[in-house]
């Protein structure tokens, strides 16, 4: 079996490679254009007893999420200037906000396959370009 | 004479003593949602996740004069909730956590020592999955006479608010998992308790 027989197969692999890593590029930008750099939120009742400023105690480090219904934001900034997420809100509705850099990790994973993938296809189908095609025995 | 100088000073060494035993006040925690949270917070490459609970409870033995004392805080592990009900269910499983047989996380402070305005270095034992490991972490500790702001949080006495946070290594406490060393979950959380305790 030589590799010339697979030419159409390797250069198809490696064209789907591009169009994949192109559609995770596509949609991850798609995904996270309206992203949102917020913090959750909570409202205890006395947090001035604690000496915070405002009602609303901070849970968690601020991060970017892809957009939210604007009813799960309370009025206020958190760290860094982060719009407020009220988490009794999301807990209520059972949302549950994706950050960012979950969906770029999956982006960059799913660019890293394509790539290698993609590299190897066309490798062998730049290969298979030089070796001969086998030739029938009845031919 | 010399010797009922000596009495007088003795008696009043005593007194002072007595006095400065007697201003340690037991502050129990108030068992209310809206008063207390603890939260841990996982944070690696592919996402940061939190875990809430507002069940703590806890007693706590301290002086507002000497700034000085002990305590003891739990909190039910098993009732940390991360938004998502199936990770909820892993992390009270034995593969992880164990909440379902220790729900405990616990912290006894054995040491206060005051250091500037409301901090403190608080040395202690924390307990997880069965696991007891010293720590020592710096926490504020704010006290609130009672007043109009304790009176609208439906506070008996005077308000003692303890803000503390806690790096916890988490293979130090037997939690071991290929998602640790996969990345996707922290080798450390960081829990921050809030929680408000009162004299009456």
């Amino acid at each position: 079996m030589k590799l010339a027989n697979f030419k159409t197969v390797f250069l198809s692999l490696a064209l789907l490679a591009v169009v994949l890593a192109l559609g995770g590029v596509i949609a991850s930008s798609i995904l996270t254009r309206d992203a949102v750099f917020a913090q959750r939120a909570e409202k205890l009742e006395a947090a001035e007893l604690f000496g915070d400023s405002g009602e609303r105690v901070l849970l968690g480090s601020p991060q970017k999420f892809l957009a939210l219904d604007a009813k799960a934001f309370l009025e206020g900034t958190g760290d860094q200037g982060a719009k407020l997420l009220n988490d009794v809100y999301l807990r209520e509705n059972k949302i549950y906000p994706i950050q960012v850099k979950t969906v770029e990790f999956f982006r960059n994973i799913t660019l890293l396959a394509c790539l290698l993938g993609g590299g190897l296809m066309f490798g062998l189908w730049v290969l298979a370009n030089r070796s001969k095609p086998n030739q029938s025995r009845l031919a | 004479m010399k010797k009922q100088v000596l009495l007088a000073f003795g008696a009043l060494a005593l007194t002072t003593l007595m006095s400065a035993r007697g201003a340690t006040e037991v502050w129990k925690v108030i068992e209310r949602d809206n008063l207390n949270i603890a939260i841990a917070e996982s944070e690696t490459d592919v996402e940061n996740f939190t875990a809430r609970t507002s069940k703590i409870k806890g007693t706590f033995n301290f002086d507002r004069e000497a700034k000085t004392g002990t305590g003891t805080i739990l909190v039910d592990g098993a009732t940390l909730d991360t938004g998502v009900p199936l990770r909820n269910e892993h992390m009270r499983s034995p593969d992880w956590f164990n909440f379902d047989k220790n729900p405990e996380i616990k912290f006894q402070a054995t040491r206060v020592q005051f250091m500037r305005n409301n901090d403190y270095r608080i040395t202690g034992n924390f307990t997880m999955n069965g696991v007891t490991k010293a720590m020592i972490t710096v926490a504020t500790i704010k006290i609130t006479p009672a007043n109009a702001a304790t009176a609208s949080a439906r506070i008996a006495g005077d308000s003692l608010a303890v803000n503390a946070k806690f790096k916890v290594k988490l293979a130090d406490y037997n939690v071991k998992h290929p998602t640790i060393s996969a990345g996707r979950v922290a080798e450390q959380i960081e829990i921050t308790l809030k929680t408000i305790a009162t004299n009456k």
